[in-house]
């Protein structure tokens, strides 16, 4: 029996090497631009019978900062973390807190009315021909250029006025008063052939407000969080927002962007 | 007994495991004439449609055009048929249509099809006579295309999308051991590479950033075109010359 076991055993490590060596050493097919940013959510969905959920954030980030998803709403930064569940967003919770009839379509019961099931499939869409009613290309095609994602430069968009970003849902968000971010300031580049690294709070602020990244992804305390581009690439640090929603971090030279000395 | 027909069973395993990787380790693609070398078949959906499959070739866009432009700017994929590209694409001037518009380069109209959609029986042989006077090495093309770059015989364009474009000057040499005793170890000149390919050519998806730490990365893997395989396999200097990248080792 023992002996048998063992055979099991190795004839398994063959098979999974053999695996895991097709994953590695070659280049990953890059997502077309209307696909980047966009996530899949299926905690309960195919359990339940029902197409998972694709969101997704360029069609969000037109209108909303991401602060107010991912602070205000309480949406985590991976997908599937959430655990959103369709009693929550009927209780007004994360996505119900705009998907609620009012502020956009919903499939809850109205004034006694009955459903509107048309809607399920607009976001339980995975798998399905579902047509969106904003098309991203021709949504997109007078904002500024990117090279990587969504081929947009959604900072230039928002400074150009061609996206106006909600950063306030009433009911939700609380207004406070406003803070002054700190300047930008230099992050030194570990490996000395490549150009520093000026990072801008005042960029990002704009999208995120401070609880975004701080206390939990960075720390306030300077150069007191060590991270290397690796971790960064395995979508830490600035890779939980780098490299899946915003431009990725193969981009080298829009953050290593100082004088080469 | 059955302890030593388990063991046997283990050690055969082991044998055979050792035998196929040396004979992959020897067993080197077969080369194509030098003016063949780097030419790819495009027959992605050949079958469904009536055009013939296209043949594109690598020597005669690589004098013009650095390896970046096509593979990071208009995002061609690094292995055949993996890109999804259409005349439809073409057309509203992406991936070939970028250049292939009648303006840079010749158009999609109906006189030049049989340029591109030609089953390979395309004239890259007449072109490729064209780079006579590029300097000589042994494998591939028989070029020696980064003497070329250097010595401005060719002047490849790093960017089509930006006519500011300056690479990142980058020139960090890498010392490889080698994972068998009797190899010496491989050189990387990052600055070799720069000249031709984006940072995120390689970066993360092929070689982590971090030294030493892309694991699997070894000549077993590169015969089977990862790794440093995914060009120096059929598009930059093949395999077969050795002491190129491991330049103690004679042949």
């Amino acid at each position: 029996m023992k002996q048998s076991r063992l055979v099991l055993f190795v004839l398994l490590m063959f098979c999974v090497s053999s695996v895991f060596a097709q994953a590695v050493g070659t280049k990953k097919r890059a997502p077309k631009p209307d696909e980047y940013g966009n996530v899949v959510i299926n905690n309960y969905s195919e359990e339940a019978g029902i197409s998972p959920v694709v969101f997704s954030h360029w069609l969000h980030r037109s209108m909303y900062t991401c602060r107010l998803c991912h602070v205000d709403l309480g949406f985590a930064m991976e997908a599937g973390e959430t655990l959103i569940r369709e009693e929550d967003n009927r209780n007004g919770l994360y996505c119900g807190a705009c998907h609620n009839g009012k502020k956009s379509f919903t499939t809850k019961v109205l004034d006694g009315k009955e459903p509107d099931n048309s809607n399920c499939d607009r976001c339980h869409s995975q798998g399905k021909d579902i047509v969106p009613q904003k098309e991203f290309y021709e949504f997109v095609k007078d904002f500024p250029r990117s090279r990587f994602g969504n081929r947009v430069d959604w900072l230039k968009a928002e400074e150009l006025g061609l996206i106006k970003l909600n950063d306030y849902l009433k009911g939700v968000s609380i207004k406070r008063g406003e803070l002054k971010y700190p300047s930008d300031f230099e992050i030194d580049a570990k490996f000395n052939e490549m150009p520093d690294i000026i990072f801008s709070h005042e960029k990002h602020a704009v999208w995120n407000g401070c609880e975004l990244c701080h206390p939990q992804i960075f720390s306030i305390k300077k150069a007191s969080t060590v991270f290397d581009m690796q971790a960064i690439f395995d979508g830490k640090y600035c890779g939980a927002c780098h490299g899946s929603v915003a431009f990725t971090p193969m981009d080298c030279q829009l953050c290593h962007s100082t004088e080469i000395k | 007994m059955k302890r030593i027909s388990l063991l046997l069973c283990v050690s055969a395993l082991a044998v055979y495991g050792v035998a196929l990787a040396a004979t992959q380790f020897f067993d080197l693609p077969p080369l194509p004439h030098p003016s063949q070398y780097g030419n790819v078949l495009i027959d992605r959906q050949t079958g469904e449609m009536t055009m013939p499959s296209v043949s594109f070739s690598h020597s005669s866009h690589r004098t013009r055009y650095t390896c970046r432009v096509c593979h990071f700017e208009l995002e061609f994929m690094m292995q055949a048929n993996a890109t999804e590209i259409t005349e439809q694409a073409n057309r509203k001037g992406e991936y070939c249509g970028k250049c292939h518009n009648g303006e840079l380069a010749f158009g999609h109209t109906e006189e030049y099809c049989v340029y591109c959609h030609n089953f390979g029986m395309d004239g890259s042989q007449k072109r490729f006579e064209e780079l006579s006077n590029l300097p000589w090495e042994p494998y591939g093309n028989e070029i020696d295309w980064d003497l070329a770059l250097e010595s401005g015989l060719i002047k490849p364009k790093a960017s089509i999308l930006d006519d500011d474009f300056q690479p990142m000057e980058f020139t960090s040499m890498l010392e490889l051991d080698a994972d068998w005793g009797l190899i010496p170890g491989a050189e990387f000149p990052h600055d070799k590479h720069q000249k031709w390919l984006d940072c995120a050519n390689c970066h993360p998806d092929i070689f982590n950033i971090k030294k030493k730490s892309t694991k699997h990365f070894d000549m077993k893997y590169i015969l089977e075109g990862k790794y440093c395989g995914v060009c120096h396999l059929k598009v930059a200097f093949p395999l077969d010359n050795c002491s190129r990248c491991h330049p103690k080792m004679s042949g």
